[in-house]
């Protein structure tokens, strides 16, 4: 009350000339962004964690976007049609699309692109093969045809679905779908100036960027040496965005604990439900992870509004020595609260710490990472999971149901079933829904965090 | 003036008849499937999405305020969308009692609309319906909202007392596209030497306002992204003269800036945008915007190069005589500048002098001796308008005049004594004009 009294004191003092204002984007000025890994390439592709995303972000343009409900929004393309009963998609290009080089975007650059992220380690890409007629064949490089595909002019590009199910231009949304150009170019809003693998990525703004230029004029993408640098470095003037709070958050991230159900003790449908009942979720958020959710589903509530987790597995024992891959973006107390919470089933725990991209196919008993979606959208995340482990057969049935169906109503019903058919089995065990920050100096605005955990500066401006 | 009627029930149940046939063409036609859902667990859908439309159903615009005067025409917007909400509650009613609960007001009108569709409905309702405060009945609680160019109602209809929802009724009326209405805009606080004789507001305009212009004293041009209109300021509102959309191709720009010229003793207007390399002069002799001529910069005084805008951006590249090279912000054909880093430059015959006061991005005179300057401080909510003294702005504020949202484009004029600022003013629902006219407490 005294600070609120005083603050008002100091206001008033100011005089009638004082009112809360919005000065607007400004364009200019640069940002420093220290994140705790840079990926090797800026290539599109799967990789995992805060920089890579950045990387993503910045350099690279898809033809498709995925907005907050889920749905495709325009990005390289500006629109699309359907036809013979939702199968066939045509998507046309933006007039004035670019890449960095100058060159146009071209429907043949956009084929390519798409027949590379087909054959790509995303699931996203997966899916698609999937559903293109001829992908399935084309992906495991089994023929070179891809009849799904094929460009009638130099603007349009025309995808075959062997049916017509919903939302089946979304995977066109993942990074590792973005269009580039034969030189490698990408169209993202930031041109890649002077990249130092692994280490130091600077960039300048592209003028020719579909949705505009963007405000800054630079941006210098840094890999700090440690989490616990970053502190210190923004203090310093060094870094002005970096993991970490107050600033920027979404809840858009889901704590995951998998266990292995081909490897004892956890082949046992008790042991790991065990497991699921040992871990407290409550306290892990109430003290380990602020602002996260207590009763998570696999997804965070953005993709799908949680229904609940249902009757909680009843307590027992397990027992035996296991191995538990950490994902080195896991806060360390929180793993350490879970291997406290096995170590008192009577589990004995070694920790193998991994890269948060290595995590993800461990060879361990069980593995704990903080897992975001690749497409921000519920069913195409759902069929992302049943791949980290694997995953009762009515899920697979649940998944494949939902990404067929066309009413988005009973969509979504499906997709409940499938999450809850996921969690069946406790394999796949969410513990918490986290939220991904980013701490950003005064004076920094319009950054975001997209619900794939992903950092956006395209908005971002400074004060002059 | 079109009018659309829906119950959410009614288009879910109809829209499962027509799900066979899916040939969707639009850049939304991935959502369409949403609102194609079919069948009973569609119509569930549907009511369970009714509070998120209620609020979506909110985000909405008005520009039907002035069908709202009571004993108006029944051709006016809100008495028709009191016609065909009342026509909704009488099908949904089935002989139930009704009462008809305050409406809850979304637009800028202070609540007076609310008032009267509540007035209008009970007219409407009054023989074809009981209506009762008590025992069963159903009772309807409704929004009244705005979204550029429409003025919208959506309705709850429960079942009283067991508060069953019955039905979600939504309707729209198409305000009229020639006139932009103005209604008081409540008090414009602010202590100073000038009093605000008169506040008033339009809808939310459809568009992104980049600067504007009065012209005498009952016009005003408005300087779009994509467009130019010219409106007459009347009583009632501004009433739309004119409107030439802006010759393309328009390059994409995140936050485009524009800027107004108008020649003296000419009624034509230079304008110039940043998402199009043309400046391009429109005469308005009778009241009609006519395209005469182009040229590759704005012409703009002791500036021999003019105007340019530095592609993708707001930034105004220019070297002016007495005011130095740019980027700016804004200018003022009489000698001053925002600079890019938010400051007011004054001509000088060095070329220019920075001053020590900050500002936004909005700027115009007041006559000779008053300076308007939108406020400078960071995102919010809020926003003001700083009045300086033209001849020494480094001195404080001579007056503030708070607005409702971040000003994006402002024009003045000055008068007989008396002063008139219209605000380009951007709030959630969209950007309003606001005209303020002001005179001096003391003569």
């Amino acid at each position: 009350m005294k600070g609120r009294a005083l603050a008002a004191a100091a206001l008033a003092a100011l005089g009638p000339g004082i009112v809360l204002a919005a000065l607007g984007p400004r364009y200019g000025g640069e940002l420093r962004v220290g994140v705790l890994e840079l990926p090797a390439t800026i290539e599109p592709g799967v990789e995992r964690g805060a920089g890579a995303g950045l990387v993503s972000t910045l350099v690279h343009e898809t033809l498709v976007r995925v907005d907050d409900d889920g749905f495709p929004s325009p990005g390289l393309a500006q629109g699309w049609t359907s036809a013979a009963s939702g199968r066939e998609w045509t998507l046309r290009l933006r007039d004035g699309a670019s890449f960095h080089d100058g060159r146009p975007v071209s429907a043949a650059d956009a084929a390519r692109s798409i027949r590379r992220f087909l054959r790509s380690s995303s699931p996203a890409g997966a899916r698609l093969a999937d559903a293109l007629e001829g992908g399935g064949s084309f992906r495991l490089s089994l023929a070179d045809d891809l009849p799904g595909l094929f460009v009638p002019d130099a603007k349009r590009v025309v995808l075959r679905f062997l049916d017509g199910g919903a939302l089946p231009l979304a995977p066109l949304a993942a990074p590792a779908a973005a269009v580039t150009a034969t030189t490698g170019a990408g169209a993202g809003p930031f041109v890649p100036t002077t990249p130092t693998p692994g280490r130091r990525l600077g960039l300048t703004a592209f003028s020719r960027h579909v949705r505009g230029r963007p405000y800054l004029d630079r941006v210098e993408v840094v890999a700090l040496p440690e989490a616990s640098a970053a502190p210190s470095e923004m203090p310093s003037g060094r870094i002005d965005v970096t993991p970490g709070e107050p600033g920027p958050s979404r809840l858009a991230a889901t704590l995951l604990l998998v266990l292995d159900p081909h490897r004892p003790p956890f082949d046992q449908l008790a042991a790991r439900a065990a497991v699921a009942a040992a871990i407290d979720r409550g306290e892990l958020v109430r003290h380990l992870l602020p602002g996260g959710d207590a009763a998570p589903t696999l997804l965070v509530p953005g993709l799908l509004p949680p229904l609940g987790l249902g009757e909680p597995p009843p307590p027992g024992r397990a027992s035996g020595t296991v191995t538990l891959a950490v994902g080195r973006d896991v806060p360390p107390r929180a793993s350490q609260r879970v291997v406290a919470h096995l170590s008192t089933l009577g589990l004995r725990v070694a920790v193998v710490p991994s890269s948060p991209a290595a995590v993800l196919s461990a060879p361990t008993h069980a593995r704990l990472f903080i897992w975001s979606p690749e497409v921000p959208e519920a069913g195409l995340a759902l069929r992302e999971l049943s791949g980290l482990a694997p995953s009762p057969r009515a899920a697979g049935a649940e998944i494949a149901a939902a990404l067929a169906e066309p009413d988005v109503a009973r969509r979504r019903a499906r997709l409940h079933r499938a999450e809850a058919a996921l969690r069946s089995e406790w394999v796949l065990l969410p513990l918490a829904s986290v939220p991904v920050s980013f701490r950003a100096r005064p004076g920094v605005h319009g950054v975001s965090v997209d619900l794939a955990g992903r950092l956006g500066l395209e908005d971002a401006w400074v004060e002059p | 003036m079109a009018l659309d009627f829906v119950s959410l029930t009614v288009l879910a149940s109809a829209s499962s008849s027509s799900s066979a046939a899916p040939e969707l063409n639009s850049v939304a036609a991935e959502r369409k499937p949403a609102l194609r859902a079919g069948g009973r667990a569609c119509a569930r859908g549907a009511r369970e999405r009714a509070p998120a439309t209620l609020l979506a159903l909110a985000a909405l615009a008005f520009a039907a305020a002035v069908a709202a005067p009571r004993g108006e025409s029944a051709e006016a917007p809100l008495a028709r969308l009191a016609d065909s909400l009342a026509d909704g509650i009488v099908a949904a009613a089935r002989g139930r009692a009704v009462e008809i609960a305050a409406p809850e007001d979304r637009t800028v009108s202070g609540g007076s609309l609310a008032l009267d569709l509540q007035s209008l409905l009970r007219a409407r309702l009054e023989g074809r319906v009981r209506l009762s405060g008590s025992g069963p009945r159903l009772r309807v609680d409704s929004v009244l909202a705005e979204s550029p160019g429409r003025l919208w109602v959506s309705a709850r209809l429960t079942e009283e007392p067991a508060g069953r929802l019955v039905d979600v009724l939504a309707s729209s009326a198409e305000a009229d596209p020639m006139l932009l209405s103005l209604i008081p805009a409540g008090p414009v606080a602010g202590t100073g030497p000038l009093a605000v004789v008169a506040s008033r507001r339009t809808p939310p305009v459809e568009g992104r306002v980049l600067d504007l212009a009065l012209v005498g004293e009952e016009r005003v041009l408005v300087l779009f992204d994509d467009a130019l209109a010219l409106y007459r300021v009347d009583d009632a509102g501004l009433a739309l003269l004119s409107r030439r959309e802006l010759p393309g191709p328009l390059e994409p720009v995140r936050f485009p800036g524009g800027t107004i010229v108008l020649p003296p003793a000419e009624a034509a207007a230079w304008v110039l945008t940043s998402r199009s390399p043309r400046a391009r002069l429109y005469g308005f002799d009778g009241g009609r915007l006519e395209e005469r001529q182009q040229a590759d910069a704005l012409p703009w005084p002791r500036t021999p190069g003019g105007l340019r805008y530095r592609p993708g951006t707001n930034l105004i590249d220019a070297a002016v005589e007495d005011l130095g090279e740019g980027p700016f912000l804004r200018l003022d054909a009489r000698g001053i500048a925002i600079t890019t880093e938010g400051r007011l430059r004054m001509a000088s015959a060095e070329g220019g002098r920075t001053l020590d006061v900050r500002a936004g991005g909005a700027l115009a005179r007041l006559g000779a001796e008053l300076l308007a300057v939108s406020a400078a401080d960071p995102p919010g909510p809020r926003d003001g308008v700083m009045l300086l003294d033209a001849r020494d702005p480094a001195r404080p504020a001579v007056q503030t005049l708070p607005m409702d949202g971040p000003v994006r484009a402002l024009a003045g004029r000055a008068a007989d004594g008396r002063m008139r600022l219209a605000a380009a003013v951007e709030e959630e629902r969209g950007t309003h004009l606001v005209l303020i006219d002001l005179a001096p407490l003391t003569p």
